[in-house]
């Protein structure tokens, strides 16, 4: 055996690890030990594990016991303070303590510093993981990338949900083209009577097949049968939220509900994860499903109420997809001659489909996440830059006094390391929380934010985010300070290089840039956020309940006691104190495109996309939606029913005006015309076509009371609620104010602008903050200057000028940078913009008068200072 | 610092382990003494800067000795104690046993019995 330790080798690394200085004889040493275990006859690796161990244990209890021999206190030929790194083993401990020291002497502009990284990461943190596990994760299904969702183009117009009739053709005739197509009817909320009790479910139909062509299996229980999928089949699969919360989580054995009068008995709980498509862009949790083709009627060829997904066959793409779709739908056309509206079909994939609407809001989220970060270390960066030269007399005595150049980079660079440490884990936490906020406030707006989670890599990558953040700004002012400034040693500290000088004005102006490209956005973003909620939604919201009304379907098949329910309600409410107005809807007034279709004038050509709502009189008044012409709405024969129509409708269906006593092309008579009724962000609005619900008792299983009240709406709940039950306690009925409703429906549409909005008006401000710290600092550094001039006899006016004439510059040239930045901004932001031009004059003019102003009154301050200052105050030695 | 003018115990044993071992005082043979003598385990992490220690402080003196064929031709470092390291050890004995004197019957069972 070689009787040496080994200088190579992976066993050289270990050695490595220790002290230069102790590393032979510690080594050796325990290579020794090692020798003698083995010549007892240990075993060979325990014996190297053995030696690792120790190895590593004297690496650190060496450092530790020889911690005031390596002080840099005591070098001998270098008093700088700092370590010199002649044992460069030691360099890490050394550094990091002195770097400790320095920072924790200055708590609150580390701790600024910090914060404001933190920012940054948080919001760039955030938005990545909204962005991973909403946009790029794939769906919770097996290979979800073939799974595409089908829908039908009518003359051009896109896009319908399919009818049933039309998707079982294409179920039978494309099977070389899907592996299997299925459908679902998308969930209604639906009375669901339990053992002991009743609740409200959302309950949705699935043909067969559904599960299969997702590739879910039931978490427990089985899957629909083949012969259950068809009449007679009552059977239920039901969420696992249900089961459990509902359902208590009981044994499948026996486990029955009844929905509607009959009896579903429940053969499986579907995996924890599943959700699926719903009415709106909604990606849903669905408490059950029923077999769908269980009913025997499905509906005609257009009636459009079914959402169609399908499994392509191995090795078919999109695109000869949709090709032989659109040739099957017109060989369809012409083969049963029945109307029908898919004259293509448009086949896209699932994944685009769910995400496809978040996908713009969501990238204009990341650019303002990222900008926050960018002008987080832009500020970063400001403040060591300052430190540096601040610091230019300390780095100079301590390069006379021995430390190395690469020494004092070494240094500031340890010290923007050590802000990364709380910035991450002040960016986590924020991010945390901000991702519980975004929970919380936005049901429904990102679809699968419930997924969303802040793991393991964006740990790791707040971290990356944190620590290069304080790198990339740490490193160039602490070259820029250590190689222009070490040399000077204290005499010269105030007029520094020329090259740095340089290296300063243009990141003053690079930062004042930045800032302004910040400032527009965040302006047209607020331009069109006061625009969007200053909509006027044409109905006045405050004092209002509404009550959500369902029929149990099984209690109310005769439309007689649906007509008798509702009556009673609406008088009985009537006479309750404290009620103003009432009245009865089948749609709240900010669902305007639940129930909708095309509608000409009689003997015109133009279709034009409209709404349909059943209402009475009272729905307007308690709305305070006003009567424009002709008279109120009022019940009417059903064959040839009186309606109203919104007076938007009214003026693009009769552009002469001569609407009242006009006919619509099916049998009817127009005899007033109300006021439009807007949905948030919809700027044209889509017209609506009232009729009085008396006439269509069938469509009123579910329905809506509005009721205007004077007084508190807390005493009225109660007092509607026992009127209520006491005609009918099989009705749930839950009163809420609308105007709480109203809010929600808007703040939920807003909210990723409010998001946007938050983040630029956090960018703004910080770097609002940052130039203004660089442009005083840049002129507080000319003091003793200005105090030679003074004392040199220039009038104090005239050092004040010069002095924020100088300062100014730099900022003045970021400000005409950023005003061309303009265009490019609004451009990035245009998917979010409501009511406002991209190139807005008084968005770009107020960001660059504000900017403007921040960087005079920063310059101006330590100018005014300066040359008010006595000279001789300034000329001493600090 | 009063820390680094005084002795800490493991100072007072390492260096009164180097005046037993006599000319045979090195690292290695220092931990062993340690080991056998007293039953602590001090690891070569330890027991090197500890010895760097005692001599910045004035009470060790060091030297190579030649280079042992075993150890791949490293010279050992040998440590004596200086006359102050045995003043040293000489004030503590004399405080150590005028604080004891009258209480041998407690402090060391053994020698009574």
């Amino acid at each position: 055996m070689s009787s040496g330790s080994p200088r190579r080798g992976p066993l050289a690394f270990l050695r490595a690890s220790l002290p230069r200085r102790y590393r032979d004889e510690i080594f050796g040493d325990l290579w020794g030990d090692h020798q003698r275990r083995l010549r007892r006859g240990r075993n060979r690796y325990l014996s190297l594990v053995r030696l690792t161990f120790d190895v590593l244990v004297a690496s650190m209890s060496s450092r530790w016991h020889a911690r005031h021999l390596v002080s840099p206190y005591r070098h001998d030929e270098n008093r700088s303070g700092l370590p010199t790194h002649t044992d460069r083993s030691f360099w890490l401990a050394d550094e990091l303590r002195f770097a400790t020291r320095r920072i924790l002497r200055h708590p609150g502009q580390t701790g600024f510093s910090a914060a404001v990284l933190g920012l940054g990461v948080a919001a760039t943190v955030l938005v990545l993981a909204l962005v991973r596990d909403i946009v790029l994760r794939p769906l919770p299904f097996d290979a979800p990338d073939r799974l595409v969702r089908l829908r039908e183009v009518s003359e051009g117009r896109c896009c319908y949900w399919p009818s049933f009739p039309n998707f079982r053709d294409w179920r039978e005739q494309a099977d070389d083209l899907f592996e299997d197509l299925a459908a679902a009817a998308p969930p209604e909320e639906r009375p669901v009577l339990l053992v002991d009790r009743s609740v409200r479910a959302l309950a949705g139909g699935v043909s067969r097949g559904f599960f299969s062509v997702l590739g879910v299996a039931p978490a427990l229980g089985r899957d629909f049968l083949a012969n259950e999928n068809a009449p007679g089949g009552a059977v239920a699969i039901v969420s696992w939220s249900f089961w459990v919360n509902e359902l208590g989580g009981r044994s499948l054995e026996d486990l029955v509900l009844t929905l509607g009068t009959e009896p579903f008995e429940v053969v499986g709980v579907l995996p924890q994860d599943f959700r699926f498509l719903g009415y709106g862009g909604a990606w849903q949790d669905v408490d059950l499903w029923t077999p769908l083709e269980r009913a025997d009627d499905l509906g005609g060829r257009t009636s459009h109420g079914y959402h169609v997904v399908g499994r392509l066959a191995e090795g078919i793409g999109l695109a000869p997809a949709r090709a032989e779709m659109d040739r099957l739908a017109a060989r369809l056309k012409e083969a049963h001659g029945e109307p029908t509206d898919a004259d293509q079909v448009l086949v896209t994939s699932l994944l685009d489909d769910v995400v496809g609407p978040v996908r713009s809001s969501l990238r204009t989220l990341l650019i303002a996440a990222v900008g926050v970060l960018l002008v987080a270390c832009m500020n970063l960066a400001a403040s060591l830059i300052g430190q540096g030269l601040g610091r230019v007399r300390e780095f100079g005595v301590r390069n006379a006094l021995g430390a190395s150049r690469a020494g004092l980079v070494r240094q500031m660079v340890m010290e923007s390391l050590l802000v990364a440490v709380p910035a991450c884990s002040a960016g986590l936490g924020v991010a945390w929380a901000g991702l519980a906020l975004l929970r919380r406030q936005t049901v429904g707006v990102l679809p699968r934010l419930d997924q969303v989670g802040i793991d393991g890599v964006d740990v790791g990558l707040a971290l990356g985010l944190a620590l290069g953040g304080a790198l990339a700004a740490g490193l160039l002012p602490a070259v820029m300070a250590a190689t222009r400034f070490a040399g000077t040693a204290g005499t010269r500290s105030s007029s520094a290089g020329r090259e740095s000088q340089i290296l300063w004005r243009s990141f003053v102006a690079g930062q004042t840039a930045l800032t302004l490209t910040m400032l527009v956005g965040f302006g047209l973003l607020l331009r069109s956020f006061v625009a969007a909620a200053s909509v006027d939604l044409g109905y006045n919201p405050s004092d209002v309940l509404t009550v959500d009304l369902t029929l149990p379907d099984g209690l109310y098949q005769d439309p007689d006691l649906r007509i008798g329910f509702y009556e009673q309600a609406l008088a009985d409410i009537r006479a309750l104190p404290g009620v103003r107005e009432v009245g009865l809807t089948s749609m709240q007034p900010f669902e305007t495109s639940a129930m909708t279709g095309t509608v000409s004038r009689l003997g015109a050509e133009e279709r034009i996309w409209t709404a349909y709502r059943y209402v009475d009189a009272g729905y307007f008044r308690a709305l305070g939606i006003p009567l424009v012409r002709g008279e109120e709405i009022r019940p009417s024969d059903p064959e040839t029913p009186e309606i109203v129509l919104d007076a938007g409708l009214a003026a693009q269906l009769w552009p002469d005006g001569d609407v009242l006593g006009g006919a619509l092309e099916w049998p009817s008579r127009v005899i007033g015309t109300v006021g439009s009724v807007r949905e948030w962000n919809d700027e044209r609005g889509i017209g609506t076509i009232y009729l009085h619900w008396r006439a269509f008792p069938d469509q009123l299983l579910h329905a809506y009371l509005m009721i205007r009240h004077d007084g508190s709406a807390a005493e009225l709940a109660p007092r509607v609620r026992r009127a209520l039950a006491t005609i009918d306690p099989m009705v749930p009925a839950e009163p809420q104010p609308l105007f709480g409703l109203v809010q929600a429906q808007l703040s939920d549409r807003r909210v990723l602008l409010l998001v946007a909005l938050a983040f630029a008006s956090l960018a703004s401000a910080l770097a609002a903050t940052g130039v203004y710290a660089v442009v005083a600092f840049a002129t507080r550094r000319r003091r003793r200057e200005a105090a030679i001039r003074l004392s040199l006899g220039a009038q104090s006016s005239e050092v004040g000028r010069t002095m924020m004439a100088q300062g100014l510059r730099p900022a003045v040239v970021g400000i005409l940078i950023g005003l061309a930045s303009a265009w490019p901004v609004g451009m990035a932001l245009r998917a979010q913009l409501f009511q406002v031009a991209l190139l807005d004059p008084a968005v770009i003019g107020g960001a660059g008068a504000f900017l403007g102003m921040v960087a005079c009154l920063a310059a101006w301050i330590p100018a005014r200072q300066a040359a008010r200052v006595q000279p001789v105050s300034a000329l001493q030695p600090e | 610092m009063a820390e680094e003018r005084g002795v800490g115990t493991l100072e007072r044993l390492v260096l009164m382990a180097v005046l037993r071992l006599g000319d045979e005082a090195y690292g290695q043979s220092i931990r062993d003494e340690l080991r056998e003598r007293v039953g602590r385990r001090v690891g070569p992490g330890t027991i090197y800067p500890t010895l760097d220690r005692l001599e910045s402080k004035g009470l060790l003196t060091s030297r190579l000795g030649e280079p042992t064929p075993e150890r791949g031709g490293r010279a050992k470092r040998y440590f004596a104690p200086t006359q102050d390291g045995i003043e040293e050890l000489r004030r503590e004995w004399r405080e150590i046993t005028s604080l004891a004197e009258g209480f041998e019957a407690i402090l060391d069972p053994d020698a009574t019995s």
